[in-house]
């Protein structure tokens, strides 16, 4: 920090136009009434005194995705450091999960990440069927994989929309509304809610699909299909946000593994990395599918802003592809597998990770032979992708920060579950 | 499946062994002798547990040899063990869930499905350290992500890090009272005088 | 009708009554109801439906309170959507005193209007924001749909056209005094 100095004053400058050093870059001094404009030279660089400034991002903020605060110590609009304070949304899950039976503790799963609601339940039922040795049938698994899949759609176009909204582009958010509405329609339809479903259940789902829902989804993957170039032309091809996000809040492979980064934002610093192919649950082994992974071959550097938005877009393609292969292979045969009125797991643990949208969610859990869970330990990814911005948004712009932050699209509720 | 551990020399049944937590528990017991106190080499979730003072050792190593590279620390939990009978201790475990994302993953595991198999390549590393002295080394040093894990194993169940300097709070307030996920914790009545306890004939 | 409002204090109370007065704070209160600014107070889940409110199927902004502003200041209507913790509790204060008068309050969801599914065993989820800020219209739902949030601000559309456009504090402060 430089000793504060006062800047020179010219000396035709009347002293009440003066207040302690302050820049000025032009003074009226009337001189016998008719005012008259001074040029001076800057004062930047000259003896001007700065200062670090520390302070709050949030957590009301309409760029942080929720209620996540950053403090930022700044220099003018570069920042020198941060610190994500987190917890403004600890909403008990695993006290929960402790205190209420397993069959109870599942809608509260919904909540961690509530943009991915069928995927949060797919695997904190996977961990209690785990647990208790519970066989789900196998059309309910190819139920699970398509709801699964129709939600990982809708929360890439949600993030999609609103990292564009980030940046200050209002269209793509209100196009990809309108997808969206028919994706949660189409939720809606075989649940009951829009948001938070409750539909996947211990043992395998709530309801079978009719033939008129099965049509309903048809109609909802032909005009995602057919309006996912006009998203891309929004905004993967608009030069505004090329210049945005391209070279912006780089996260690179190192960064990635060493902070337990995970998703999107894992396989945009170049990782081919996705536990749907490489450790596969339910029946995702069946289908053929590609992983797009961030490379030198688009736009931008690999790890940016760009590839974790360009590998959004592509794996909404891909989610595409497994539902329509999952609508071919789907079996007849029953939707809920044999669960005990009484669920009771013998004494054990075990370790369930899955793909959602943000990363991979895992359960640890812990049984104690009894009708609770003994631990319920849930780890949600954005929890570590929010952390990561610790080190690799230092001596960023503020602008930059926020597209970073967007980018890696958290979601509070899983970070504070 | 149960959780009695296996004493240390007494080999799993071949079928059910896990060879991604067989080829650590191989290279602990090899390079780092007396660290490994008990493991649980086969079933739905295999672990190892390492002695606290031997912890950062064995985590530096199954991060750094090329034959295992578990270069990320997945979640680090917290369990409260309190004594439940007379006669047992009352501790707080610390599991390490650590994978790899630079090995290639081997076909055969694919093939392994159903409840009781485990078909993911992780591997868990436990510590148990005493209730009322729950002190374990921080493995912030070696897994950067590791810093907020165990803020977090602090903030909810009292377990203290060393080696890292001040611990705060993540997940709570700074003045909140005690440890949530402590199964003797108490729920206060009130928080700076907004009340906490739910209304009558809930 | 207009005592509660600043500028018909201290007047002759013939000229209280007159029709000139009564239509000037008609006319502002036409203007409160209909030009709701809301505070973007999007904190858990329902904000996501608030979102979609606000969004093209159910547009909010034809009924005016589609002008979602960043800053308390510049804002009217705070819609709590999302669960309000203890951690958060004394921000959700802080922005409501920083709002300026007349202001309303929407609880939606059933989180801030008594706790919700955290009710019994969510000790770090204060157990309804009427514990924090007074609050005009209550909003059930886990998430409420949008055509339930449209509702509630239409609710409240019409309780400032019978009531007027004083605030809930103001209004009991006035009956207290």
């Amino acid at each position: 920090m430089s000793e504060p100095t006062r800047p020179t004053i010219p000396a035709a400058r009347p002293p009440s136009l003066v207040s302690g050093g302050e820049p000025h870059h032009a003074s009226v001094t009337p001189v016998g009434g008719v005012a008259e404009v001074h040029e001076q030279q800057p004062l930047v660089g000259q003896d001007l005194r700065t200062e670090e400034l520390v302070f709050n991002m949030g957590p009301q903020h309409p760029a942080t995705h929720g209620v996540l605060r950053v403090v930022i110590k700044s220099d003018g609009e570069f920042v020198q450091g941060l610190q994500p304070h987190i917890g403004n949304l600890h909403r008990c899950c695993e006290k929960i999960g402790e205190s209420v039976p397993y069959y109870q503790w599942i809608p509260y799963v919904d909540r961690m990440d509530y943009l991915a609601a069928m995927c949060n339940e797919h695997i904190a039922c996977m961990a209690v069927e785990k647990a208790a040795g519970i066989e789900v049938p196998e059309r309910a698994e190819y139920c699970r994989v398509i709801v699964a899949e129709v939600q990982r759609i809708l929360s890439h176009l949600f993030a999609m929309g609103v990292y564009g909204l980030d940046l200050g582009a209002f269209t793509p958010f209100l196009h990809q509304f309108r997808e969206r509405e028919k994706g949660l329609d189409l939720l809606d339809h075989i649940s009951g809610g829009r948001l938070l479903y409750h539909y996947v259940r211990i043992g395998g789902v709530k309801r079978d699909f009719t033939q008129e829902w099965l049509d309903e989804l048809e109609a909802f993957l032909a005009a995602v299909e057919q309006r996912l170039p006009e998203y891309n032309t929004l905004l993967l091809s608009n030069h505004i946000f090329q210049q945005r996000t391209a070279g912006v809040g780089v996260i690179d492979r190192s960064a990635c593994v060493r902070w337990g980064v995970t998703g999107p934002a894992l396989r945009a610093a170049g990782v081919d990395f996705d536990v749907r192919r490489d450790a596969p649950y339910g029946v995702y082994d069946r289908f053929e599918f590609a992983v797009p992974h961030g490379h030198s071959g688009i736009a931008g550097v690999v790890g940016d802003c760009f590839q974790r938005h360009w590998v959004r877009t592509q794996e909404v393609e891909q989610s595409l592809r497994i539902v329509r292969q999952a609508l071919k292979q789907m079996p007849q045969g029953p939707v809920m597998g044999k669960v005990p009125k009484s669920l009771k797991p013998v004494a054990g643990e075990v370790y369930v990770r899955g793909e959602n949208p943000r990363g991979e969610l895992a359960v640890y859990m812990v049984t104690q032979g009894e009708d609770k869970a003994w631990r319920a330990r849930c780890r949600g990814p954005s929890f570590s992708n929010i952390a990561v911005i610790t080190e690799t948004a230092k001596g960023t712009l503020l602008a930059d920060l926020v597209a970073a932050i967007g980018s890696l699209d958290i979601v509070l509720g899983e970070v504070d579950r | 499946m149960s959780t009695t551990p296996s004493p240390a020399g007494t080999p799993a049944p071949a079928a059910l062994v896990d060879p991604v937590t067989e080829r650590a528990h191989a290279l602990l017991a090899a390079r780092l002798p007396g660290v490994v106190q008990a493991q649980e080499l086969g079933g739905r979730h295999p672990w190892i547990r390492v002695s606290v003072t031997g912890l950062r050792d064995a985590l530096r190593l199954l991060r750094d040899d090329p034959s295992t590279q578990l270069e990320c620390c997945h979640l680090i939990s917290g369990v409260d063990w309190p004594a439940r009978k007379p006669g047992d201790k009352a501790e707080l475990e610390v599991v390490y869930h650590l994978v790899s994302y630079a090995l290639p993953y081997d076909a055969a595991y694919k093939a392994r499905r159903g409840p009781q198999a485990k078909n993911d390549p992780w591997v868990a590393i436990k510590v148990r350290v005493p209730r009322e002295a729950p002190e374990v080394p921080s493995v912030m040093d070696l897994f950067t992500g590791a810093d907020w894990h165990e803020r977090e194993t602090y903030d909810l169940l009292g377990v203290r890090f060393t080696g890292r300097g001040f611990v705060p709070r993540i997940l709570l307030p700074e003045d909140w009272p005690g440890y949530p996920l402590r199964k003797d914790w108490e729920t206060p009545t009130d928080y700076h005088g907004i009340p906490i306890v739910p209304p009558e004939g809930l | 009708m207009a005592t509660l409002d600043g500028p018909a204090e201290g007047l002759d109370p013939e000229l209280q009554q007159s029709i000139i007065l009564t239509k000037v704070d008609w006319v502002k209160d036409w203007g409160r109801r209909n030009a709701l600014w809301p505070m973007a107070f999007g904190l858990a889940c329902c904000a996501m439906e608030m979102m979609a409110t606000a969004a093209t199927k159910y547009d909010l902004d034809r009924f005016g309170a589609g002008v979602f502003r960043a800053s308390p200041r510049q804002s009217d209507l705070m819609i709590v959507a999302g669960t309000v913790t203890h951690k958060m509790a004394p921000r959700v204060k802080r922005l409501y005193d920083q709002m300026p008068d007349p202001k309303y309050v929407i609880a939606m969801g059933a989180c801030v209007v008594g706790g919700g599914p955290y009710v019994k065993h969510g000790y770090h989820v204060v157990q309804g924001v009427d514990l924090v800020v007074p609050v005009d219209v209550y909003l059930p739902g886990c998430p409420p749909r949008p055509e339930a949030l449209i509702d509630a601000i239409r609710k409240l559309q019409l309780r400032i056209l019978q009531r007027g456009g004083a605030t809930l504090q103001a209004r009991r402060q006035a009956t207290v005094a």
